[in-house]
C-alpha cells in the first residue's frame, strides 16, 4: 500500500502547509528519489500545483507552475514549433519542472546552447517562513538585481521551493541525424570530441558509450541540409555509419531517460566531468563489472551507473581522490510522487515522511564546504526548514 | 586618515598606493560621468595574493571598498566611495590557461575581453559576450556585471558562458565556484556571483567557456519608412522559427549622427533600419538564408543590403556600432538607458518614449538590441544647461517605469549600479528586495562591498555634467 503525499492546489494551501510543519522537503513526482530521503523531513508534492500560466511563442518565453510535468509542457511548446534546448531528463518518468531544475541536470542537448540554468530566467518561490520571493523575470534579457533562478539551478530543494518559473525557449530544429562512429580507444574519442566541438559543424550533441568506444555525433537543423552536414562528418569518421530514425531515437531517449545501461535496477549518479579528468578515471571505472558510464555533453557529464548502491562508497572515494563530486539522481527504485509501503512512515501528527531505513547517499565524492555556503543558507532558510546542506 | 592607511603601506609599495589627489582624479567616476566621488585611496594589486590582503584589510578594518576593472560602467557601478578604496585591477590581466582541447580559458579579472577572443582565435574559437566595449572592458566588470552584446539572444549574456569563478569575498573568505566541467552539482554559486555588481567581493579567476568561431555570417541591413514596420519585420523574422545570431534596429535620429560620423551608407530617408545576422556553417546558412530573404520580402520595407563581404559586413556594423558616439556630436551630454520590454510590446515602448520626448522638449535617439526588446534610448540635453540633467533623469526615471510597467526590466546589460538603484524596489516587492539584502548581508555582513550600488540610499554622489566617457572621446571605444 503506498501513502499519499499532501499535494496542496493552491499557493495558499501550499504556504499554509510550510508553516505548519517543522522541517520540510518539496518534491515532485519523486523521479530523482535519493534527493527526496530526508527522514527528518515532512514531504509535500508540488505535482498538483501544474500547468501553464503564461506562454507567449512570440516572445520565447513561458510561465508555468513548477510542479508541471516537462513532458506536457514540452508538447505545448511543440505545437509551436518551439522547445527547451537543453533536453530535460526523466521526461516520460515524470519529471516537474521544479525537480528538473532544483536537481540541476541537463540532458544531452545541453552541448549546443547550454543547460536549464542557461535557459532559466525567472522564479518565484516560497521560503521557509512561508513568504513568496521573486527572482529574475519574464523577459529574455535582464540584469537587474541577484540572480536568484540561476542560483535555485542545483538547489536540491534546500533554499526555497519553486512555485512559478519562467524558461526562455528556441524555436525547435526541423531534424535530426544522429552518426555512430567506433573508436579503437577512449583517447582517440576525447581527441574526436575535441576536434568537432571545436569545428565549423556547430552540432547538436556529442556522447560517448566507453564500454563500445562508440561516439554519437547528432547534428540538428532543416530537414534539407542535415545530409550535407552529414557528408563532412563522413569524410571524417569514414568507419561511421548514419542511424535510422527509431535507432538514434531510442539511444538518446535511452540517455535522457536513464536507461541506457543494462543493469536493472541501476543506481544513476551525475559526474561533472571534462575530457582529460574523464581520461583519469576510466581505466578504473569501466575495470569494476559493476560500473558502466555514458559520457555526455561533449564530455561534459558522465552518467555513472552502479549495479548496487552499496558500490557508491567505491565510486565515492575514486571520485574524491580526482576531486570530483557525484549526484546520485536515481536509485533504481520507481518514481512515484507517493511513498512505496517500505519507506513510508507517519509522525505523531500524521506527516508523512521517509522511514531512516531508506535514507541513502546523494551526495558522493568531493563536495567542498565553505562558510560562504553556510552563511547563505542561513540568509535564504533562517528558520532551517528544509534539510542542511 | 593617514594612520588608517599605515596597514596598506605594508601591502603596497608606495607607487601603487595612490593617496594624492591629482592621482585619484583619474578614478572619480566611470562611463557614467554623471557621478563623480574621490576615493581616499587607489591601490593597484599585481598578484591575487595583494587583492586578498586588501579586502582583509578592509574587513578588518570596515573601510568600505570599489573594485575597478577598466572603469566603463554606464550605471555608476564602479564609482568610488567617499570613505573607502579602490582596487584597480587591471594588472591582474594573464590569461592563466587556455585549453582549446577542452575549450576554456582560464583569466585574471584585469584580461580585456577582447583578449580573451584574440588569444582563442589561432584555435579557430572564440569567447561569445561582445559588448561594445570589448575593446577595453575587463572581464571582472563583465562577471559583475553580467554584460551583454549584440548576440545574446542566441547565445545569452556573460553568465551564460563563465562556469567558474575563485573570489575573495568581502569578509576575506577565498571561495572556489565552479570549475573546469560546464556542469555542476549543488546551488549555481558561480550564476549567482555573475551580476552580482561588486556587492560580495572581487573575482580573482575566471573560468570562460569558449565556442567555435562560426563558419559564416549573413549580414543584411535593411531600410523602412517607419519604426513600427521595421518593429514588424522583427516579429516576423522571430515568427518564421528563425535564430538570428543579431537583430538590431536604429532610428532616424541614430541612422543621422551614424551616417554624419563614420558615413556609414544606410539607405537614405530610412526612418528606422535593421540589421539582421544569420551565422554558422554554409550548408545551413544558404537555407536560412532563403528563409529570411521570404520573410523580408513581405515586410514592408524600401531598401535592403546585403553584405557582400567582412570588410562590408564590418561596414554595416560600423554605423550601428558608432551610434552612441556618434549621438555624443549632436549633443553635448547624453544618458543611456537600457531597460528591456516584452519584444511584442517594442512598438507600444517606442511610442511612449516619442510621447515623453515631446513632453520634456528632449531629443531621444533609439538604438535597440530588437531581438531581445533590449531598448537603449539616448536622451540628449546640454549640461550646462541649468536644469537640464536633472530633467534628463526624470526622462530616465520615466523609462524605467515605462519598461516595469510593461512587464520588463530597468537594465538589460548596463546594470543597476548607482544609477537605477531607485528603481529596484519598483520592479521587485519588499520581500524580494529584502531577500536580497539578507544574501548581500551573507556575503558581505557589514555592507562594504562597493556600498550605496543596487540598493536604495540616500547617499547620492555629486552630479556634475554628462558627456562621453574619456576613452570615447579618445576615440579608443565605442558604444552599442
Ligand atoms: C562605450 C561603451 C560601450 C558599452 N557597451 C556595452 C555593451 O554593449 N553591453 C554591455 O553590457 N555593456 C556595455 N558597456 C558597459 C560596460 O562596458 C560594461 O558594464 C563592462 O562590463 C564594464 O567593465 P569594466 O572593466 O569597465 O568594469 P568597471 O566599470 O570597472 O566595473 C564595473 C563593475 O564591476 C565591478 N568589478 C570590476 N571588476 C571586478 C572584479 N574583479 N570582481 C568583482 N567586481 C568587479 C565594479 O565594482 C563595478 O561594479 C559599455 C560601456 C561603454 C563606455
Amino acid at each position: 500500500m503506498s501513502k499519499e503525499l499532501p499535494k496542496p492546489t493552491t499557493v495558499e494551501d501550499l504556504t499554509e502547509w510550510v508553516k505548519c510543519n517543522d522541517k520540510v522537503l518539496p518534491v515532485g513526482n519523486r523521479t530523482k528519489a535519493p534527493l527526496t530521503r530526508d527522514p527528518d523531513c515532512s514531504l509535500v508534492s508540488l505535482s498538483d500545483l501544474s500547468g501553464m500560466i503564461e506562454y507567449e511563442p512570440s516572445e520565447f518565453t513561458f510561465t508555468a507552475w513548477a510542479g508541471s510535468r516537462v513532458s506536457e509542457i514540452e508538447g505545448e511548446l511543440n505545437q509551436r514549433g518551439q522547445y527547451l534546448p537543453f533536453d530535460p531528463v526523466l521526461l516520460h518518468a515524470g519529471a516537474t519542472l521544479g525537480g528538473t531544475i532544483a536537481s540541476g541536470l541537463s540532458g544531452p542537448g545541453r552541448f549546443r546552447f547550454g543547460g536549464v540554468r542557461d535557459f532559466l530566467i525567472g522564479i518565484q518561490w516560497l521560503d521557509g517562513q512561508g513568504r513568496l520571493i521573486r527572482g529574475g523575470g519574464k523577459v529574455v534579457k535582464n540584469a537587474a538585481g541577484f540572480d536568484f533562478p540561476k542560483f535555485m539551478v542545483g538547489s536540491l530543494g534546500r533554499y526555497g521551493i519553486l512555485v512559478e518559473v519562467t524558461f526562455k525557449v528556441f524555436p525547435k530544429p526541423m531534424g535530426t541525424l544522429t552518426w555512430g562512429v567506433p573508436f579503437s580507444d577512449h583517447a582517440a574519442a576525447m581527441n574526436a570530441i575535441a576536434d568537432i566541438a571545436s569545428s565549423r559543424l556547430e552540432v547538436d550533441a556529442l556522447d560517448y558509450r566507453p564500454d563500445r568506444c562508440q561516439l554519437a555525433i547528432r547534428l540538428a537543423g532543416p530537414s534539407e541540409v542535415l545530409p550535407d552536414l552529414l557528408g563532412e562528418l563522413r569524410d571524417r569518421y569514414p568507419d561511421g555509419q548514419r542511424w535510422d530514425e527509431s535507432e538514434a531515437h531510442a539511444y538518446w531517449n535511452a540517455v535522457k531517460e536513464f536507461q541506457w545501461s543494462d543493469f536493472k535496477k541501476p543506481t544513476m549518479v551525475k559526474v561533472p566531468m571534462n575530457l582529460s579528468s574523464f581520461l583519469k578515471l576510466e581505466g578504473e571505472l569501466l575495470d569494476n563489472a559493476a560500473c558502466r558510464v555514458h559520457l555526455s555533453v561533449g564530455g561534459n557529464i558522465a552518467w555513472v551507473a552502479v549495479d548496487h548502491a552499496s558500490d557508491l562508497d567505491w565510486l565515492s572515494d575514486l571520485l574524491l581522490a580526482q576531486g570530483l563530486s557525484g549526484l546520485v539522481v536515481s536509485s533504481g527504485l520507481a518514481g512515484s510522487s507517493d511513498l512505496g509501503r517500505d519507506e513510508v512512515v507517519s509522525d505523531q501528527d500524521g506527516h508523512l515522511g521517509v522511514s531512516s531505513g531508506v535514507v541513502e547517499q546523494w551526495r558522493i565524492g568531493h563536495w567542498p564546504r565553505s562558510q560562504m555556503q553556510q552563511a547563505v543558507k542561513a540568509a535564504m532558510d533562517p528558520l532551517s526548514k528544509f534539510p542542511g546542506v | 586618515m593617514a594612520d588608517l592607511l599605515e596597514g596598506l603601506e605594508s601591502i603596497f609599495p608606495s607607487d601603487r598606493l595612490l593617496c594624492d589627489p591629482a592621482y585619484l582624479a583619474a578614478f572619480e567616476s566611470d562611463g557614467l560621468t554623471a557621478f563623480r566621488t574621490k576615493p581616499l585611496a587607489v591601490v593597484i594589486p599585481e598578484t591575487e595574493e595583494e587583492v586578498i590582503a586588501a579586502v582583509a584589510w578592509c574587513h578588518q578594518n570596515q573601510v568600505p571598498f570599489v573594485a575597478r576593472g577598466s572603469g566603463t560602467s554606464l550605471s555608476g557601478g564602479s564609482l568610488p566611495v567617499a570613505n573607502g578604496i579602490v582596487i584597480a585591477l587591471n594588472r591582474l590581466n594573464r590569461i592563466l590557461k587556455l585549453d582549446p582541447h577542452e575549450r576554456i580559458a582560464v583569466v585574471q579579472p584585469g584580461v580585456v575581453n577582447q583578449h580573451v577572443t584574440n588569444a582563442a582565435a589561432p584555435h579557430g574559437l572564440y569567447y561569445a559576450p561582445d559588448p561594445s566595449s570589448q575593446s577595453i572592458c575587463t572581464i571582472g566588470g563583465n562577471v559583475a556585471f553580467n554584460s551583454g552584446g549584440a548576440h545574446c539572444l542566441k547565445y545569452g549574456m556573460t553568465s551564460n558562458h563563465v562556469i567558474g569563478c575563485k573570489a575573495v569575498l568581502a569578509t576575506g573568505e577565498v571561495v572556489e565556484m565552479g570549475g573546469p566541467s560546464l556542469e555542476s552539482v549543488g546551488p549555481d554559486f558561480t550564476g549567482l556571483f555573475c551580476g552580482s555588481e561588486g556587492l560580495f567581493g572581487v573575482a580573482l579567476e575566471v573560468t570562460l567557456r569558449l565556442l567555435p568561431k562560426p563558419e559564416q555570417f549573413h549580414t543584411v541591413l535593411v531600410g523602412y519608412r517607419s519604426l513600427q514596420a521595421a518593429g514588424d519585420a522583427v516579429s516576423a523574422v522571430i515568427d518564421s522559427g528563425l535564430l538570428p545570431g543579431a537583430l538590431e534596429i536604429m532610428d532616424a535620429l541614430s541612422i543621422e549622427a551614424a551616417e554624419a560620423a563614420v558615413a556609414c551608407g544606410y539607405p537614405e530617408g530610412a526612418a528606422a533600419v535593421l540589421i539582421v545576422e544569420l551565422e554558422g556553417p554554409r550548408e545551413r546558412l544558404a537555407h536560412e538564408i532563403q528563409c529570411l530573404e521570404a520573410v523580408l520580402a513581405k515586410t514592408d520595407s524600401f531598401a535592403q543590403r546585403v553584405a557582400v563581404d567582412d570588410a562590408d559586413r564590418l561596414s554595416i556594423w560600423r554605423g550601428r556600432k558608432s551610434a552612441f558616439s556618434a549621438v555624443g556630436r549632436l549633443s553635448p551630454d547624453f544618458l543611456v538607458q537600457d531597460g528591456v520590454v516584452p519584444r511584442k510590446r517594442l512598438g507600444e515602448a517606442l511610442v511612449r518614449i516619442e510621447q515623453l520626448a515631446e513632453r520634456s522638449g528632449m531629443r531621444i535617439a533609439n538604438v535597440f538590441h530588437a531581438g531581445d526588446g533590449n531598448l537603449h534610448p539616448l536622451i540628449m540635453f546640454d549640461g550646462k544647461e541649468e536644469g537640464a540633467l536633472h530633467r534628463a533623469e526624470q526622462v530616465a526615471g520615466e523609462l524605467s517605469r515605462i519598461c516595469i510597467e510593461m512587464g520588463g526590466s530597468i537594465t538589460g546589460e548596463h546594470g543597476v549600479g548607482m544609477e537605477k538603484r531607485d528603481f529596484m524596489p519598483e520592479m521587485y516587492d519588499p520581500l524580494s528586495m529584502e531577500m536580497m539584502a539578507q544574501v548581500r548581508s551573507a556575503m558581505d555582513p557589514n555592507w562594504i562591498a562597493n556600498p550605496g550600488k543596487m540598493f536604495p540610499g540616500n547617499d547620492a554622489p555629486a552630479l556634475s555634467t554628462v558627456g562621453l566617457h574619456p576613452l570615447e572621446k579618445a576615440g579608443v571605444i565605442s558604444r552599442e
